[in-house]
């Protein structure tokens, strides 16, 4: 089944052909990212932002920023 | 439909768990790493025993950097960063807990193991069947909790950082199950089911995508959310990400070959790493560059924030690191560098500078936050960061310089190539004594840097109060689907994906079929890339809408990415498994060890002498001038697991046997110091006082029967007559040398292996087998 693979000249086909559908996949992907509408990427992008986060010097955490606990009570406020 | 407004509490608990068990971890980790760099330098430090020896501490080491430090940094980052990304808590706070506990149990169990010796003799793979499965089951406890939470998500678009996740679980499950399956022998030994080519292919498979996917593309997922949150900007580029993420998953994949290059791996399989190896550069520099610009109009905070110190070094790192990475699997450059400390230092220059970095960086991003109290002291930090980086640096400039002249050394010939001009292996160990120094000072500084940062995390938590972050979300009435998303229809009945299959299923045909089948395939294939085409032109909306719907779409997006990450490792383990078989071998195969000689072959790698000698002579001048003949594949055909090594501290020792007398081993095995001055081999002298435990070995026979590899139907009285009477002819030969000691020690088998190495049995060929002419 793989005689080809192992033993013949046409080994050298298969580097290339292994190239070629890795560069295919990066050409279709790049172009799928370049088509990207300008409200999807902002939307994307600005998910790690949707959670407020406290500020770093612990004194005024933001709204909905965080939450006193017991490590032994963990409280789920749902 | 109505939406009920909810606050959502974060398990901010288990993140803590996990960041502290890093740092603790990461340092023991490091210090075991001085400590074996140090041995290196000074054998006095092996202190004679077995459980503190360089081979036993050496995967002690390499298992806890990246298992424990990397592995908790990991799920910390990943737990914090994929519950605000998804805007829910963790699924389960028990698996949650189950999760961390587990995985300290297991590192626990490694650090219990490892030094005793307990092995399988593969590098990163080295722990023990049953730990194997513990943490087998971790990981399925930790994708259960992921994709669980994804499942309960209040947020529908997935963030790149989370297909980067997603790509972690699924492709270090499918890697870690299939090089590991084993058959036991007992409860703390077992053989590789794969055995030679196979195993080393499957091996370095196994190995280059560990450091992929776990040290690169959870990392490479938490730059994509902690360092804009740093920088209190977007990523630079949203576009550039997703390009890196689909890129880089389909491409990492094939590399593992490139760890076995001039070697007797089959050279298509040599030419498929080293190419999808060039191709990494694109990906791994665009997502580089993406995190450094991500910096963009906040570059002034590199003088005061120690976070974005350490996350724009590390961003760097990663850059120099996947530079150098491709630039070594290079056939010619690797001939060079490969089995040379310029891999060691090119290792460390991502585990130091970007493992490293980006775990600092977080940690220090996350403290006031996950304990509601400032920093200790950003001071420390600081400076934390510039004895950090210049450790770095003395580390990898030392080992740049000691690869390239070990390289050099070795590889130097004269008389017009005819000669070896540095013959005496241990010419190369004392040119770069002064290096390996450098490089235990400048593993010490970044060590020291490590153990700043632990004080300011004590400090800083210390008496502070834990906090939960939490988060005001709208839940929908439940069974809802999440908006645009794929029904199980639709992940199968689209057009990108019907064409995908038929095109493939064409090509496969093409490939490998027979005459008749492969011209079908052929027409097949071509007719499908116009259909497709075609359909493409006409119904461009149907295309687009399925990806978009996809990126909304947790199950499907898994396995999307599933088939992208299994291609590259089918396309090279199926042929080598089907076809390098020993019945198909050519020119030369192994002659199976007797009972003696395998159980010494077991001592071989509980001693872990496969971590400084390698059993595998390339198709290179130098290496046939030094070491003999060149090994052929079917020459390690029945080795389970295989012993061809990364790394030469010491000389090949593929035809080492018959070479020296066997008191010539036993006096080197005891004393290096002995035969060979000034050599920093650790010396080995409770194998001459250990009785050699033979009570497993008919189940050992058994289990290499199974595999394949031929022996008789022996009995159990049999195979111990067979090893008494090898016994004490070795025993008799070193009386007759001078050395007395009793023929059922240790180091008798260890020789009996040792003599074998090198012997082979002529192919001959029986006309029906293809050969090199047809």
């Amino acid at each position: 089944m793989f005689t080809r693979i192992i033993y013949g000249d046409s080994t050298a086909f298969f580097t290339i052909a292994a190239f070629g559908v890795a560069t295919s996949i990066f050409i279709t992907i790049s172009w799928r990212a370049l088509r990207m509408k300008r409200p999807q990427i902002e939307h994307y992008e600005s998910l790690p932002f949707l959670t407020a986060t406290p500020a770093a010097d612990g004194e005024h955490p933001a709204a909905g920023g965080q939450h006193s606990t017991s490590e032994d009570e963990p409280q789920l406020r749902t | 439909m109505s939406a009920q407004k909810t606050t959502v509490e974060f398990n901010d608990k288990v993140v803590r768990q996990f960041l502290l068990a890093s740092v603790i971890w990461g340092a023991v980790g490091m210090l075991v790493g001085v400590l074996i760099a140090a041995q290196l330098n000074f054998w006095q430090l092996n202190f004679g025993t077995s459980f503190l020896t360089w081979s036993h501490l050496r995967p002690l080491h390499t298992n806890a950097v990246i298992f424990a430090l990397v592995g908790n940094m990991m799920f910390a980052g990943v737990y914090y960063s994929t519950q605000r990304l998804v805007k829910a808590r963790l699924a389960s706070d028990f698996l949650s807990q189950f999760h961390f506990w587990g995985w300290q149990a297991i590192i626990v169990a490694a650090a219990c193991t490892l030094p005793f010796g307990l092995t399988r003799g593969q590098e990163y793979a080295e722990l023990i069947w049953p730990i194997n499965l513990a943490v087998v089951v971790m990981w399925v406890v930790f994708a259960v909790n992921f994709f669980w939470t994804l499942a309960r998500r209040n947020e529908p678009s997935l963030y790149v950082a989370i297909w980067f996740y997603i790509a972690t679980i699924i492709t270090i499950a499918m890697l870690y199950i299939v090089n590991h399956l084993a058959i036991p022998t007992s409860w703390t030994h077992s053989y590789s089911l794969f055995g030679g080519v196979q195993n080393a292919l499957v091996q370095w498979w196994y190995g280059h995508n560990a450091v992929a996917f776990f040290l690169t593309t959870p990392i490479l997922g938490i730059m994509y959310y902690f360092l804009p949150k740093a920088a209190g900007r977007p990523v630079y580029s949203y576009k550039l990400s997703v390009v890196h993420f689909w890129s880089l998953v389909f491409v990492y994949i094939w590399a593992g070959p490139h760890h076995l290059l001039n070697t007797s791996l089959p050279g298509w399989l040599q030419d498929l790493g080293m190419t999808f190896s060039l191709m990494l550069w694109a990906p791994s520099w665009g997502g580089m560059l993406n995190g450094l610009l991500t910096l963009r109009g906040g570059w002034d905070k590199l003088r005061t924030d120690p976070v974005i110190k350490f996350f724009a070094a590390g961003v760097t790192f990663y850059g120099m690191s996947t530079f150098e990475g491709p630039l070594l699997a290079i056939k010619s450059v690797n001939a060079l560098a490969h089995y040379t400390d310029w891999i060691i230092a090119h290792v460390h220059g991502g585990t130091l500078g970007w493992n490293g970095f980006m775990a600092a960086g977080m940690i220090y991003w996350l403290i006031p936050r996950l304990w509601n109290k400032p920093l200790h002291s950003t001071g420390l930090a600081n400076l934390h960061f510039w004895i950090g980086l210049v450790g770095i640096l003395l580390y990898v400039g030392a080992m740049w310089a000691s690869g390239i002249t070990q390289g050099l050394m070795l590889n130097a010939t004269t008389e017009h190539g005819t000669v070896l001009t540095y013959p005496n292996f241990l010419d190369t160990v004392n040119a770069i004594r002064p290096l390996m120094l450098m490089r235990v000072i400048g593993g010490t500084l970044y060590l020291a840097g490590w153990f700043l940062m632990a004080y300011n995390l004590w400090m800083s938590i210390r008496g502070a109060q834990p906090v939960n972050g939490t988060i005001e979300v709208f839940k929908d009435e439940p069974g809802h689907a999440a908006p645009g998303g794929l029904s199980v229809a639709g992940w199968v009945m689209n057009p990108p994906v019907l064409f995908s299959v038929l095109g493939v299923g064409f090509a496969c045909a093409w490939m490998f079929g027979g005459h008749f089948v492969s011209i079908a395939g052929l027409v097949g294939t071509m007719f499908c890339a116009v259909v497709a085409f075609t359909h493409f032109e006409a119904r461009r909306n149907a295309w687009g809408d399925w990806y978009d719907r996809l990126l909304v779409s947790a199950v499907p997006f898994t396995v999307l990415t599933f088939v992208a990450v299994v291609a590259g490792g089918l396309i090279q383990i199926i042929p080598t498994v089907v076809i390098h078989r020993a019945a198909n071998v050519e020119d030369r195969r192994q002659i199976p060890y007797t009972p003696l000689e395998l159980e010494g072959r077991d001592l071989y790698v509980r001693e872990g002498c496969y971590l400084c000698h390698s059993q595998m002579i390339r198709t290179l001048v130098p290496d046939v001038l030094r070491y003999g003949d060149y090994s052929r594949l079917g020459e390690s055909i029945y080795d389970h697991p295989f012993q061809w090594g990364s790394k030469r501290n010491g000389p090949d020792l593929a035809r080492v046997g018959g070479k020296y007398p066997n008191v010539w081993h036993l006096r080197h095995m005891e004393n290096p110091r002995s035969i060979s001055t000034g050599s920093n081999m650790p010396s080995f002298p409770w194998l001459l006082s250990n009785a050699l435990d033979v009570s497993t070995l008919p189940r050992k026979i058994a289990v290499q029967r199974q595999l394949g590899v031929p022996y008789p139907q022996w009995t159990d009285a049999e195979i111990a007559a067979s090893v008494d009477a090898q016994q004490k002819a070795i025993a008799k030969d070193l009386r007759d040398g001078g050395a007395y000691v009793a023929p059922d020690r240790e180091i008798v088998a260890l020789i009996a292996y040792l003599q074998q190495l090198g012997h082979y049995e002529k192919v001959v060929p029986t006309g029906n087998a293809p050969t090199l002419a047809d």
